[in-house]
């Protein structure tokens, strides 16, 4: 018993301290929590292992979803980049799924705002109103 | 908890029961040249038990292997029910680790009922089954096991010493409990003599295998929490040690029966059924401990 108890304490000093992580999120563009003066011309997201991204979706504030063309990829990645429609001023919330090498399912989300330029946007409004009366 | 993780857990749980069955299975059919019972009616009763349980947990484990498969696919896809017939969430999981996986333990378990239905018809024709074709059999199926265990889970991104490490503690484990059931009927079916030099042989092959699922155990357990701290503090720790408190428990009966109540079968009349009933004990700590560990494979990480 003594020399089990011993063999297990020095492999408990040996062994390193490191813990174990699962893959998540390394970064996106737009970043989260972004407050954008224009549409971001795409939307990226990357992550700290190379995964199977299962669902990635762009909702604007009234849950209505921006078609970014996702199609779920059968080959492992660490970053995925989808070219966006230009957005209209407003807050988004991305959501993305993986699947990780480890074969657990992973799932989170980022928000941006697009501010746009809301004076020109006022302008053309009122011209467009102009022009039609 | 969400539905699908439900469904997950309790597919996982049983996959886990029906390795277990197999695994310990093989290993008291290993046992079997040890036993030598006159007349051998006894033996040949109890290896039929061994192979009904064995035939009847391979059933289970690949039923639940497919039906886990689904429940991945249904998890990832998020779809309602119907997601889990999605082709290309299908695709998907079938070419990640959890397909490999999956497709692993469906060949161990029909392996391991063509090895029973093979057993069945040497029995039937009362032919002794070859114990060096039965110990291939078994270390094929051990080393798939393993395998199937070392491609997923929270060890694959550590060191491949450590996927090692996990594949030796849950083989054994495995094992060792999964021989519970077929031990607590061999009390009620084996005369006291040969239930005690079953038992003796069982104690002196378990204190080794204990030793080694200790040692490993300690060394994934250190490599995944890291720090005391993590390991009071962590819902993943406090988990562990809930996990570490039935391993004693199991260990500290497992104790007893060798010690105390194996000797007692050759001179207490009632120590059988005494056994018996310690044994179906030590068989709910063993399913206690497949649940903790299905939730910390499944709800929890080293990171929760």
């Amino acid at each position: 018993m003594k020399t089990l108890l011993s063999t297990l304490l020095l492999t408990t000093v040996l062994v390193s301290t490191s813990i174990s992580a699962h893959t998540s999120m390394n970064a996106s563009i737009p970043k989260n929590n972004a407050m954008l003066m224009s549409s971001p011309p795409q939307l990226s997201v990357s992550f700290t292992e190379p995964v199977r991204l299962a669902k990635l979706s762009l909702n604007s504030q009234n849950s209505e979803p921006v078609s970014i063309g996702f199609i779920p990829t059968m080959e492992p990645s660490t970053s995925f980049d989808y070219e966006l429609p230009v957005l209209s001023p407003g807050n988004y919330t991305a959501q993305w799924m993986i699947l990780g090498e480890d074969g657990h399912k992973m799932e989170g989300s980022f928000t941006f705002m697009v501010h746009g330029n809301m004076s020109m946007q006022k302008d053309k409004k009122s011209h467009s109103q102009h022009k039609n009366h | 908890m969400p539905i699908w993780e439900v469904l997950i857990l309790s597919s996982k749980l049983l996959v886990y029961l029906g390795l277990s069955g197999l695994m310990g299975g093989f290993l008291l059919f290993l046992m079997m040249p040890f036993i030598q019972d006159r007349p051998s009616q006894t033996r040949l009763l109890w290896q039929s038990y061994i192979l009904n349980y064995m035939t009847l947990l391979a059933l289970i484990g690949l039923l639940a292997t497919i039906l886990d498969f689904f429940f991945q696919v249904g998890a990832l896809s998020q779809s309602g029910f119907t997601g889990m017939f999605d082709t290309v969430m299908q695709n998907m999981v079938a070419q990640s680790a959890l397909g490999t996986v999956a497709l692993s333990r469906l060949c161990v378990f029909i392996v391991g009922l063509v090895f029973c239905g093979m057993v069945y018809w040497q029995l039937a024709r009362k032919i002794t089954p070859n114990a060096y074709v039965t110990l291939i059999v078994a270390i094929i199926q051990w080393g798939s096991v393993g395998y199937t265990f070392m491609l997923s889970g929270h060890t694959v991104q550590l060191d491949s010493l450590y996927g090692y490490a996990l594949a030796v503690h849950v083989v054994i484990a495995l094992s060792w409990i999964g021989a519970l059931w077929p031990l607590s009927d061999a009390c009620k079916q084996l005369s006291p003599v040969v239930l005690n030099t079953l038992m003796r042989h069982f104690g002196h092959l378990a204190i080794g295998l204990v030793c080694l699922l200790l040692l490993v155990g300690a060394l994934l357990a250190w490599e995944l929490i890291g720090t005391v701290s993590n390991l009071l503090n962590q819902t993943y720790g406090l988990s562990l040690l809930i996990k570490l408190s039935f391993v004693t428990a199991i260990l500290l009966l497992a104790a007893w029966h060798k010690f105390k109540l194996t000797p007692r079968l050759l001179t207490h009349g009632n120590a059988a059924m005494v056994l018996r009933r310690s044994i179906q004990i030590e068989m709910v700590l063993g399913l206690c401990i497949f649940v903790i560990t299905a939730v910390l494979t499944t709800v929890l990480g080293p990171q929760s």
